[in-house]
């Protein structure tokens, strides 16, 4: 042993009992053992709260609130626990602290600008939101008021008005014509509860891409003239540029069975047989772009619920058809702006519908990119969804609340930080006490888990209900929120009702063709007549 | 081997000692500054990873390379076999941390 390694050996064995003593405490405080319940939390509301803008939470029992930065907090999320358990309160609260702020309706609101789309399928959480939003612009300001009127797109339908919704209109050009007709078909499969042969599912798919080529709305007398009456179809083919469409409408009287095609009609029949359905999807979209303006409005909340006026697969059908069209649109949206996709009741739409739940799951995977998160709110997501997609939306979400639940109460249990009191008892009794205590959480009490960080047992905030905040009965904040904010987006039932006739009379009864609009997506070329007809040179057809 | 040719040798070894010995110096005294230099660092218990720059703890519990023994203590140094590391990988990189 030369000089050096005697020396390196003296001074290690008289640095040794100060090494000791700093490995004990090193690896005690690896273990989370010196830092109390109190620290952690302490740690993990400052962590939370690391950020410009915060968004308030909830507190911790000794009154701490407990913020969280926005960056975070308008991340991909899950809200879950059971019916009156307290979370639709707490995403009310969220989402009208944010919207205080975008509207600025108080010189105290910090400014956030972000977009909002809220999926309703049960009503409550959109007539709660109409409500406060009502309430907002009553305590509002001029300039505050016109900020809310503007930046507001109601989806709502009712006997009496409706949004109008043009499902077969490619005009944005996100996608192929094809594409969007096969989305259209499968979420409409998939939510009727009618069934359909192969046949029959490709004579509606068919239909519906004619519909998107003539940017036609959904009709059943068109749908009978043009089934019934070769000739009114030869008109209605005249300058559709999709061969495959042409070929297929000019032999369908041979290649289509006319059981199946009387079956689609009966389909088609009954889905526009209820009004609310009719007047607000049989509006043609060159009319919907003069009545409403519906760009520029960064807060859309939808209400998909059909109270008992309508069967269910209707409202499902229609948020479908809107969270697709969400979700197309989303990679080309400005990332830097902050996007929030809430989804009341996620169960009821991801359920059963495969084309709906596919891009929901990819978009929780891949949206963050795109600066946009989804929070699924949902009772019972455990046993509700396939395990893949609880699994999926486990993986792909940043934080989750958990309010009084049974099995999701499992997902949190390894984020909890005992009580420093309870280092005496079992894992098994801990385990077991604290699956007691979330079956039995009381109303507002939930647990907030922000991935990286321990569970936290927090109250939501006290959100006054409407009305209190407002100074107005329920059924006026309606009121003005129907005929302020509603309005913008909304056309009567007898506008809708004369718009759709005129329509009817014009191109069903009279067969005045309007020319089919450009697509921005690129016209496909397959054969020489297509080309030709590219070209603006006219070949001679003969008129059967 | 005659007295005279050993004597001559072992004087010949003696100079050669006696005139590397101030090399000898020179470098212990300058290995004795480098190690007492690096020797803080183990004093402070904590060294920065240089490719993450995450801090590691340099007392742990850890187990010897040599002998296997598991103790509380630095993880440099074996009280049992009293194996030296002279360094270690980082815990949150794993990249190599050179102490000694």
């Amino acid at each position: 042993m030369d000089f050096l390694n005697m020396l390196i050996d003296w001074l290690f064995r008289s640095n040794q009992k100060e090494s000791y003593r700093r490995a004990l405490e090193y690896e005690a405080e690896k273990a989370g053992g010196t830092l109390g319940q109190n620290e952690i939390f302490a740690r993990a509301r400052e962590e939370l709260a690391a950020g410009d803008t915060t968004i308030t939470f909830g507190h911790l029992a000794r009154d701490q609130l407990i913020a969280v930065s926005l960056q975070v907090a308008l991340m991909s999320a899950l809200i879950i626990g059971a019916t009156g358990s307290g979370k639709t309160r707490l995403l009310l609260h969220l989402l009208t602290t944010l919207l205080r702020r975008l509207f600025r309706v108080s010189p105290d609101d910090a400014p956030f600008d972000f977009e909002l789309e809220l999926v309703d399928p049960k009503l409550e959480t959109f007539d709660l939101l109409g409500q406060y939003l009502a309430a907002m612009w009553l305590s509002a300001g001029d300039e505050a008021r016109e900020r809310i009127a503007g930046s507001v797109r109601v989806i709502d339908w009712s006997p009496d008005a409706v949004t109008p919704f043009a499902p077969f209109d490619n005009a944005g050009g996100d996608v192929s014509n094809a594409y969007l007709a096969f989305l259209r078909t499968d979420v409409a499969i998939q939510s009727s509860p009618q069934a359909y042969t192969e046949s029959l599912r490709q004579a509606r798919f068919m239909f519906n891409r004619l519909l998107v080529e003539r940017r036609f709305p959904p009709n059943y007398r068109f749908a009978v003239r043009l089934f019934t009456n070769e000739r009114y179809r030869r008109t209605i083919l005249e300058g559709v540029p999709d061969a495959d469409v042409r070929s297929y409408f000019e032999a369908v009287d041979r290649t289509l069975p006319r059981q199946t095609r009387d079956a689609l009609l009966r389909r088609i029949q009954s889905d526009m047989s209820f009004p609310e359905v009719r007047l607000s999807m049989g509006i043609p979209p060159a009319e919907i772009d003069k009545l409403v303006r519906v760009s520029g409005r960064p807060i859309v909340i939808g209400n998909y619920g059909c109270s008992m006026s309508l069967p269910l697969s209707m409202g499902k059908e229609r948020a479908s058809y809107r969270i697709i069209d969400i979700l197309l649109a989303a990679p080309r949206r400005d990332p830097r702006r902050r996007g929030l996709l809430v989804l009341e009741e996620s169960p009821v739409l991801l359920s059963g519908s495969s084309e709906l739940g596919e891009p929901l799951m990819a978009a929780a995977r891949t949206l963050r990119s795109a600066g946009m998160g989804i929070w699924f709110c949902a009772q019972d997501l455990a046993n509700a969804l396939p395990s893949q997609v609880v699994r999926t939306l486990l993986l792909n979400t940043r934080w989750w609340s958990v309010f009084q639940s049974r099995e999701e109460a499992e997902w949190i249990y390894p984020h909890v930080v005992p009580p420093d009191d309870d280092v005496e008892e079992s894992e098994a009794d801990r385990h077991r006490e604290f699956l007691r205590a979330v079956h039995g959480l009381r109303r507002q009490h939930f647990y907030l888990l922000v991935k990286g960080q321990p569970a936290l047992p927090l109250r939501a905030p006290d959100l006054p209900d409407p009305e209190a905040s407002a100074g107005e009965t329920a059924s006026k904040l309606r009121e003005v929120f129907r005929r302020e904010i509603a309005s913008q987006s909304m056309v009567s039932a007898k506008v809708a009702s004369r718009l759709i006739e005129e329509w009817e009379s014009r191109v069903v009864d009279q067969s005045e063709v309007p020319p089919p609009t450009a697509s921005k997506t690129k016209p496909t070329v397959s054969n020489v007549d297509d080309l030709l007809r590219q070209l603006g040179v006219k070949k001679g057809r003969k008129q059967s | 081997m005659s007295l005279e040719r050993s004597l001559f040798r072992w004087s010949f070894w003696a100079l050669v000692y006696l005139l590397a010995a101030p090399i000898y110096i020179v470098k212990w005294l300058l290995g004795i500054r480098k190690l007492l230099g690096r020797f803080d660092v183990v004093r402070s218990g904590v060294i920065p990873c240089p490719h993450c720059k995450r801090k590691n703890s340099l007392n742990t519990l850890a187990s010897c390379r040599r002998c296997g023994t598991t103790e509380f203590g630095s993880r440099l140094f074996c009280t049992n076999c009293h194996q030296v590391m002279k360094a270690f990988a980082c815990d949150f990189c794993s990249a190599t941390v050179r102490v000694l």
